[in-house]
């Protein structure tokens, strides 16, 4: 045994030697050989991929001989930091949809032995949240509450089937009582238990789902479906209300925790159960007012802020649960910006972390995106095509990014900075042409992604967009 | 044999199909600069002959590569060559910050980050991008005229940023200290002789045996192994870095590394154990059995009194001017 051990090392030994000499031959070798040094553009395409085959092999044998050139891709990869073949980044790249991604990895196991243990520590992580987010929504919700919390019938009838039930919109009175005026609330993320780069829908018996049902009562998750059938209207009217809402339930995420990726902000941040305004006793009130003042802002700016003039006047007692707030029962920006104090980020709190984890972008509902490459230190704004607003979007890497949306739309970045739109599948479109919401994308690269339709329809492209393919469902 | 008809020279398929013209034109969103049509062919044929070299190309080949082309960065630099303004503006507006985001990050990759180093590397491109330079008609030449859209416009920024660092050190003589061990050496030193005790009268044969196989078995590697090797044994790169490079994870370029290891070991094997034929006056000589190449590789590990850098001519490689077309 030990003779054999001595005779490997020393074969190593012997290998290493060898390479150490030939490393000497490769830099002294005649690199006029290999032709004159690239220009600028063939440096900045090799560095892409974007090279053809035998150009690849041509200057590869170049740089095989060059320090200068070396130094060159080396010292341009600095400026990019993309640490990750694209193909390999596609299984561990997380990318944001509503859906619930199913408990599978994309990654083989064996492969992913650091990766495999993250992944432990996130499971673990992520019952402690949820147990520490029900804690939470307990002791701010107050006793009396419980009689009143509203079944979140309405919505769960409205929701696509493989979606959870999106919890209640929280009445007005319920938003200042379950917000701590002395925390910087950011909105927590129940952290995903596994990795993957699927945005599919989870199945409701899923880790995932339990995790969602369990992390906030109301089943906050980290990603979640927005049903297609809520459009845009009741999303913008739900949008100022989840804003305000108990911040450990919510399924936006500002921390850099590997589950926290992804997750677009969605009606389905916990709640507290919806109380409409109107219908409020006096007590109820009061104590409204009491929380209220205790963050910011008086009782009439919140009694305003609950319902809007015209609205139904939901009837708790029936258990109706979510009031119906119009476009006009926004708050003001004022408001809007004292309530900014409290959640910074929930309203733009979709967040797509890049493998690196440098580079983040944030998404909006508005359809703002914003990228920091500084890990969430500064973000700057980016202008993508969509106006509508996306709901999911894959991050490939630090340049590289998927966005999907409503009504068809598609983006994608190749550089990180300018986005472009991407022909839909036209095989999609339903009655009239219509195109579905985009509830799903993965990527592996520039070129190849899948996407997902709300009603679970997928369909893959690998030239860009260019052409689709429908995909059989498993 | 005649040429046949469908390969002509880039310009002349291009000139020939107007309408691939305008489709590129309406991709590449020209009219947001003003950016005549005339011009943007112009621009598409230089990337063309670029790519093809002046050699015929039949449509096909050549509708493919410009479909491939990053086009709107393709009209917005072109459109920057010619002067335009709001090009110029759109240009300020949304590459300067990550010009000087990338320069920073370079210099921090060598150690000397520093905001004001930072944005004087940054901005000593944007002269060149104007177009400082006079070509051989006397007229201004912008840096943007060496861009030819075959990668992303801040790639491309990037890239000749990169050049600008490199090059200034070198010609500074400030090494990166990674290649200071390998550039102080002399051309044509030795490394100091190892005493191994009694000297063996084939030691020589052997490491002449072994550097001739290593030779051999270096130019059978591909390519891209070859630039392994060079980066983590000249450029003492780490498997990351070498990843970050190569667009692999460092796990695939570890198992890359070992395998063509391995491969140059057994290459060198099986070479020592070939008899090599007499030839130019020099007599045959028998392969080596197992023990003569375990010795054989012993005296390679003590150390290499060949200078291969001898062997093959060596060639310095400095260049300071903007690249050429």
């Amino acid at each position: 045994m030990d003779s054999r051990d001595k005779g490997e090392s020393k074969l190593d030994r012997r290998r290493e030697a060898l390479a150490g000499r030939i490393g000497e031959a490769l830099d002294a070798m005649d690199s006029h050989n290999a032709g004159d040094c690239p220009d600028g553009e063939i440096l900045a395409a090799y560095a892409e991929r974007g090279l053809a085959l035998e150009e690849t092999a041509k200057w590869e044998g170049h740089f095989a001989t060059c320090s200068r050139c070396r130094k060159i891709l080396l010292v341009l990869d600095a400026s990019a930091a993309t640490p990750l073949a694209e193909k390999e980044v596609a299984g561990i790249g997380e990318p944001a949809a509503l859906t619930l991604a199913p408990p599978r990895r994309a990654r083989p196991v064996s492969e992913g032995g650091p990766r495999w243990l993250a992944d432990w520590r996130v499971r673990w992580l992520a019952p402690a949240l949820g147990v520490a987010a029900v804690v939470v929504l307990l002791v701010l919700r107050p006793p009396w509450r419980e009689a009143q919390r509203p079944a979140s019938e309405t919505l769960v009838a409205q929701a696509p089937k493989e979606e959870l039930p999106l919890p209640p919109v929280p009445a007005g009175e319920d938003r200042f009582s379950r917000v701590a005026p002395s925390q910087q609330l950011m909105p927590q993320t129940a952290p995903r238990p596994e990795r993957s780069s699927s945005s599919e829908p989870a199945p409701l018996n899923s880790p995932a789902a339990s995790l969602a049902k369990g992390g906030a009562e109301a089943g906050a998750a980290v990603d979640k479906t927005l049903s297609p059938e809520a459009g845009k209207k009741k999303f913008n009217d739900q949008r100022d209300t989840i804003e305000l809402q108990a911040p450990s339930s919510s399924s936006a995420s500002s921390s850099n925790t590997p589950a926290s990726q992804a997750a677009m902000p969605s009606p389905a941040v916990p709640p507290p159960p919806a109380k409409p305004a109107r219908n409020m006793a006096a007590g109820e009130a009061a104590q409204l007012d009491a929380g209220a003042n205790s963050v910011a802002g008086s009782a009439s700016r919140e009694k305003q802020a609950v319902t809007a003039p015209g609205a139904p006047a939901p009837n708790a007692a029936a258990g109706v649960p979510i009031p119906q707030i119009s476009s006009e029962a926004r708050l003001n920006e004022r408001k809007v910006q004292e309530f900014a104090l409290i959640r910074p980020l929930q309203k733009e709190s979709a967040v797509l972390k890049a493998p690196s984890g440098s580079t983040l972008w944030r998404i909006g509902m508005s359809g703002s995106v914003e990228r920091s490459t500084d890990a969430g230190k500064v973000w700057v704004l980016q202008a993508t095509p969509s106006p509508d607003g996306w709901l999911a979007g894959a991050a490939v890497s630090d340049t590289i990014c998927w966005l999907v949306g409503r009504r068809g739309a598609i983006a994608r970045t190749l550089d990180g900075g300018h986005w472009e739109s991407v022909t839909p599948p036209s095989q999609a479109a339903g009655l009239n042409a219509a195109m579905p919401d985009w509830v799903g994308v993965t990527a592996a690269d520039t070129q190849t992604a899948t996407i997902t339709a709300g009603d679970g329809r997928k369909f893959a492209t690998a030239d860009g967009g260019k052409t689709w393919q429908q995909q059989t469902q498993k | 044999m005649p040429k046949p008809r469908s390969l002509a020279s880039p310009g002349e398929v291009l000139s020939q199909n107007a309408s691939l013209v305008r489709a590129l034109l309406a991709r590449a969103k020209c009219e947001r600069w003003g950016l005549p049509e005339r011009d943007f062919a112009e621009s598409l044929r230089r990337s063309a002959e670029k790519r093809f070299g002046g050699s015929p190309c039949s449509l096909q080949e050549l509708e493919g590569y410009l479909n491939s082309l990053h086009l709107e960065d393709l009209g917005l630099a072109h459109a920057c060559s010619l002067g335009i303004e709001p090009a110029w503006e759109f240009f300020m507006a949304h590459f300067r910050q990550d010009l000087r985001s990338a320069a920073s990050a370079m210099l921090r990759a060598s150690g000397g980050a520093d905001d004001a180093r930072a944005a004087e590397l940054a901005d000593s491109l944007y002269a060149e991008l104007y177009g400082v330079r006079a070509g051989p008609d006397g007229l201004r030449k912008s840096l943007f005229e060496y861009f030819h859209g075959r990668s992303k416009l801040s790639t491309w920024l990037r890239a000749v940023l990169a050049q600008k660092q490199v090059d200034l050190f070198r010609t500074a003589g400030k090494m990166v200290p990674l290649e200071d061990d390998r550039e102080d050496e002399a051309p044509g030193s030795a490394p100091a002789r190892v005493d191994s005790g009694a000297a063996d009268p084939k030691r020589d044969t052997y490491l002449m045996r072994i550097d001739r196989a290593l030779s051999a078995a270096l130019a059978g590697l591909a390519p891209r192994d070859r630039m392994i090797l060079a980066c983590y044994y000249v450029d003492q790169l780490t498997l990351a870095e070498i990843g970050r490079n190569l667009r692999e994870h460092e796990s695939t370029v570890s198992r890359q590394l070992d395998r063509t290891r391995r491969t140059l070991r057994e290459s060198v094997t099986r070479a020592l154990q070939q008899e090599i034929p007499a030839s130019n006056g020099r007599r045959a000589e028998p392969g080596l059995d197992a023990a003569q190449i375990e010795l054989a590789f012993e005296y390679a590990q003590q150390d290499w009194p060949f200078d291969l850098s001898a062997a093959l001519s060596l060639r310095a490689t400095t260049q300071n001017e903007p690249p050429e077309e």
